[in-house]
C-alpha cells in the first residue's frame, strides 16, 4: 500500500517560546509546529497562558526569548521578531489573519460593513471601487450575512453578526494563517452553533491553517484536529484532538476532560 | 498475501489520576498481524480490550508499550512513535474506522457525513456524493433522510451512516467495532458483504462482532484476547 | 531696526526663526512628511493662523514684498489683521495685493488662480495636519502608519463617501500623495485647488501653530489627488459665471445679496476678479441671479 503524504515544512515553526510576567504567568517553553491545513487549538483555563501566546504569534507582543518562524506565501522562512517591522506588519496584514474574541476590537465602526471587508484589500492596492463592492458582497453571502446590508455601520449587526464580519473582513486577502482568540466566547449557544459550523466549512473550503484558543472543549472536539494543553504557562500535553480528549495522559487534562458537562 | 500491520509486544494501560492513581491495565504484551484480504476478529468477554486495540490502531489511545507497523511501500510507520500528524494522514488515506457509536457533528446532513472520507481524499464531491448514494441505498436508508442531520436517525440507522462512511473510501486497512450490533437480519447481510468486498480488494480488516453468524461469515483469524488480559 | 515696540523684525527672534528654518529644509527635503517644530505663543490665538504666521516671520527678509489672502480675498479682517501685523513688525518689507508681484503669499485656505513663479513661496494656514487624524486619534499610531507607508485606510474614507453619496464627497482638505510617497492634508483649500499642487513652481509651504508641525512640497513635485480607478478625482464646477468679471474658470463664491435670498456668484481670488474684470471691460451692470 501507498505511504499518505504529508506536508514536510511547517507553516508555523514556534521554538523555546518564553513570554512571562511573573513567576509562571505568560507562557513558557513553548515548542509547536503547524502544518498547512492543520486547526490547532490551544486549551488551557484562564490564566494557563493562551492569550500571552497567541499574542506572541500575532506579531504584537516580543517573547522573552525563542523562535517564532512562518513560512511566506513566496516560499522564505521569516523570523517574525528578527523581520523588520515592516516586513512584520505586512505579513500580519495581509498572509496572517487576526480574529479577535470581542469584534468590535476587530472591525472598525465608523465605517461600513463593505468597507471592513474592503480595508485590507485597499491597503495592498486595490483602487477599484466596483471590484471593491464586488468582493464585499461576494464575502458577506460567503459567512452568512445579508449583503444588501453592505453599507450599514457593524453597530447596527448583533454581536454573532459582527463576529461574521470579521471574519469575512480577515479572509478577504486569503491569508494562509489564521490566529482565533475565543471566537465564539460570549455569543449565544445557537449564534455559536451557527458560527462554529461558518468556521468548519471555511476551514475545509480554504484549507485554512488555524491556531485557535478556546475554554470550550465542545469547540475544540469540532474544529481542531490538534490540541495543546497549558497550564500555569507550560504545555503540559499535545496531540489528536481525539486522543487528548478520549484517553488524556496528564493529570491536568485528565480533570479538564472529566470537569466538561454533558447535557 | 502482504502483511500489512505487525503489532509487537502491544501494552496498553490507563493511568487515572484523578481515582488516586489508579492504573488499569487492558493490553499485555499483545502481538500479531493483519494480512491484506483478510478479516482477523476479536474475541473474547468485555472488558478485555478489543475496542481499546482497535483505538490503539487508530491513535485513538496512546499505545504504553509496544509498536504497531504499517508496512508500506516506501517503508514502516509506528503507530506508537509517529507525530500527530501522520496519524492524521493516515486516517484521511490508509485506515478507516466504523465505531461503535456516530459522533455527530451536528447540522451536517446525514448524505455529505458518508462522502466526507472521500471529499478528504480530494475526490470531487459529485462522484462522492454518487459513490454514497449507492451506499445508502444498500444499506436501506430512505432518500429522504439523506439530507437530514442523523441527531433525530434511530441507533440503528445512525449505525448505518458509521457504516456507509467507513466503506465510501477504499482503506487498505479497516477497522469495525461492533458494526452490525444494532442492524436487522437484512442489513447485517449487507455488511458481510461490503466485508467480503472489501477483503477481494486486499483491504486487511479487524473487528469485534458479538453477532456469531456475521463473525463466521468473515473471519480469517479469530483472536481471543483474554489470552493477553493484564 | 526700530520696530513697534521693541519687537525683532518680523516678531520672533533670530533663534526661532533659525529653528523653524532648519524645520523647512528637512520638510523641503521629504516632501508632505510633517515635521514637528517648536511653534511659539503668538498675539494671536490658536486657530487663527499662528503656524502660517511664523512660518512667513522665519522666512521673511527686509526685501521682500508680502501678500496675505484669506478666502482668496486680500481684504477680508483675517488677511487684514496678519498684513497689518507683519506692517508693523517687519518695518521695511512691501506689502501688496498684486500676486504677480509678491515674493511671499501667506493664505488661508485657497491658492491663488493666476499661476505662481520660481521666484515665489507660498506660506499655507493649516489647521490639522495629519490626513490620518480622522481614522485614527493614536499619534504614535499615525507616525507609524507614515513611516511604513500604511494608507489603506484612506481610500476606506474615499469608499465610504461613494458608498453613502454616489461620488466622492470630500470638497476641500482632500488628502494628496506627494512626490509618489507620503500623503498629506494640503489644508482647508477647495479641491478646485488641487491640481495647481501638482509641479508647481514655487516653494509651497505649510504650518500648523496649536499642532506644532510643518511640511512643504518643494518646486516641480509630483502631487497627486487620492481616488479610484473608476471614481477619478474631478475639481467642483459651476453654472454661472463671476458676476463681476465673467470667469468662467475660476473658484466662485455663493454671495446673498438681499434680504429676498437673491444670490451671486463672485471670484473667490479678490486680485484675479479685479484684473479680470479691468481686462475684459467687464460691466458689474449685470442682472443678479435670484
Amino acid at each position: 500500500m501507498k505511504i499518505p503524504s504529508v506536508e514536510a515544512e511547517p507553516l508555523l515553526h514556534v521554538e523555546g517560546v518564553n513570554k512571562l510576567y511573573g513567576i509562571n504567568r505568560g507562557c513558557q517553553e513553548i515548542d509547536f509546529n503547524l502544518y498547512a491545513g492543520e486547526v490547532l487549538g490551544i486549551v488551557g483555563e484562564s490564566g494557563s497562558g493562551k492569550s500571552t501566546l497567541l499574542n506572541c504569534l500575532s506579531g504584537d507582543v516580543p517573547p522573552d526569548c525563542g523562535q517564532i518562524v512562518v513560512a511566506s506565501s513566496v516560499g522564505d522562512k521569516v523570523d517574525l521578531y528578527q523581520a523588520s517591522e515592516s516586513r512584520r506588519r505586512l505579513l500580519m496584514r495581509s498572509e496572517f489573519g487576526i480574529v479577535k474574541q470581542n469584534p468590535r476590537d476587530g472591525l472598525r465602526l465608523q465605517v461600513s460593513a463593505g468597507a471592513n471587508i474592503g480595508e485590507r484589500l485597499m491597503a495592498i492596492g486595490e483602487r477599484h471601487y466596483s471590484r471593491l463592492r464586488d468582493v464585499g458582497i461576494d464575502w458577506m453571502s460567503q459567512v452568512e450575512l445579508d449583503p444588501e446590508r453592505i453599507d450599514d455601520f457593524p453597530e447596527t449587526f448583533s454581536g454573532g453578526m459582527q463576529q461574521r464580519l470579521q471574519i469575512a473582513r480577515v479572509l478577504v486577502t486569503q491569508p494562509r494563517l489564521v490566529l482565533m482568540d475565543e471566537p465564539t466566547g460570549g455569543l449565544d449557544v445557537s449564534v455559536q452553533a451557527k458560527l462554529l459550523d461558518l468556521i468548519r466549512s471555511l476551514v475545509s473550503e480554504l484549507n485554512l491553517s488555524v491556531v485557535m484558543v478556546t475554554h470550550d472543549l465542545a469547540v475544540a472536539r469540532l474544529l481542531c484536529h490538534r490540541l495543546i494543553v497549558m497550564k500555569k504557562s507550560r504545555i503540559v500535553e499535545t496531540g489528536l484532538t481525539d486522543q487528548i480528549l478520549d484517553d488524556p495522559q496528564h493529570s491536568y487534562t485528565q480533570l479538564l476532560v472529566s470537569s466538561v458537562l454533558t447535557p | 498475501m502482504t502483511t500489512r500491520v505487525t503489532i509487537t509486544n502491544l501494552h496498553k494501560r490507563f493511568l487515572m489520576h484523578l481515582q488516586g492513581a489508579v492504573q488499569l491495565s487492558v493490553l499485555s504484551g499483545l502481538s500479531l498481524t493483519m494480512k491484506a484480504g483478510q478479516c482477523t476478529v476479536l474475541a473474547g468477554p468485555s472488558g478485555m480490550g478489543k475496542s481499546s486495540l482497535l483505538k490503539c490502531l487508530y491513535g485513538n489511545y496512546v499505545i504504553t508499550q509496544g509498536h504497531i507497523y504499517l508496512h508500506f511501500d516506501q517503508g514502516d510507520i509506528d503507530i506508537a512513535t509517529c507525530e500527530p500528524r501522520w496519524i492524521h494522514s493516515l486516517r484521511t488515506q490508509t485506515i478507516g474506522y466504523v465505531s461503535q457509536f456516530l459522533r455527530i457533528v451536528p447540522r451536517v446532513p446525514a448524505i455529505d457525513i458518508v462522502m466526507e472520507p472521500l471529499i478528504n481524499q480530494g475526490v470531487d464531491a459529485s462522484i462522492a456524493k454518487e459513490k454514497a448514494a449507492i451506499l445508502l441505498q444498500r444499506l436501506h436508508i430512505p432518500q429522504s433522510l439523506w439530507q437530514l442531520s442523523p441527531t433525530t436517525f434511530s441507533g440503528g440507522e445512525q449505525q448505518r451512516i458509521n457504516i456507509a462512511r467507513g466503506f465510501i473510501a477504499d482503506f487498505p486497512v479497516l477497522l469495525l467495532d461492533e458494526p452490525t450490533a444494532s442492524l436487522d437480519a437484512n442489513n447485517r447481510l449487507v455488511v458481510v458483504e461490503l466485508i467480503q468486498e472489501a477483503k477481494q480488494r486486499g483491504a486487511a480488516l479487524m473487528g469485534i462482532f458479538h453477532d456469531e453468524e456475521v463473525r463466521d461469515c468473515v473471519a480469517d483469524v479469530i483472536i481471543d484476547l483474554s489470552e493477553y488480559a493484564a | 531696526m526700530n520696530n513697534q515696540a521693541g519687537y525683532n523684525f518680523a516678531y520672533l527672534d533670530e533663534q526661532t526663526k533659525r529653528s523653524i528654518r532648519r524645520g523647512l529644509l528637512k520638510a523641503v527635503a521629504i516632501p508632505g512628511f510633517q515635521v514637528p517644530f517648536n511653534s511659539r505663543e503668538m498675539p494671536m490665538p490658536y486657530g487663527w493662523g499662528t503656524g502660517g504666521v511664523q512660518l512667513t516671520a522665519s522666512i521673511l527678509g527686509e526685501d521682500d514684498i508680502l501678500k496675505v489672502i484669506d478666502q482668496g480675498a486680500d481684504d477680508t479682517t483675517n488677511a487684514v489683521s496678519i498684513r497689518r501685523f507683519f506692517e508693523h513688525t517687519a518695518k521695511g518689507i512691501d506689502t501688496t495685493t498684486d500676486t504677480a508681484k509678491a515674493t511671499v503669499i501667506q493664505t488661508r485656505h485657497r491658492i491663488p488662480e493666476y499661476a505662481l513663479t520660481e521666484q515665489q513661496i507660498i506660506v499655507f494656514q493649516v489647521p490639522i495636519p495629519e490626513p490620518l487624524r480622522f481614522i485614527e486619534p493614536s499619534e504614535t499610531e499615525t507616525c507609524k502608519m507614515h513611516a511604513l507607508e500604511e494608507y489603506g485606510v484612506m481610500h476606506v474614507k474615499l469608499y465610504e463617501d461613494i458608498a453613502h453619496y454616489g461620488h466622492i464627497a470630500t470638497t476641500y482638505a482632500y488628502p494628496v500623495r506627494v512626490n509618489h510617497r507620503y500623503i498629506m492634508d494640503p489644508s482647508p483649500i477647495p479641491k478646485f485647488d488641487n491640481p495647481k499642487l501638482h509641479q508647481n513652481k514655487a516653494l509651497m509651504i505649510f504650518g500648523a501653530g496649536r499642532e506644532k508641525r510643518l511640511y512643504a512640497i518643494p518646486p516641480y513635485t509630483d502631487v497627486h489627488s487620492l481616488d479610484f480607478e473608476d471614481h477619478p478625482f474631478a475639481i467642483q464646477q459651476w453654472d454661472q459665471c463671476c458676476h463681476l468679471c465673467g470667469s468662467d474658470s475660476s473658484f466662485l463664491d455663493e454671495i446673498i445679496v438681499d434680504d429676498e435670498g437673491a444670490r451671486v456668484f463672485v471670484c473667490s481670488d479678490s486680485h484675479y476678479c479685479q484684473q479680470h474684470a479691468n481686462a475684459n471691460n467687464f460691466s458689474d451692470n449685470a442682472e443678479v441671479h435670484s
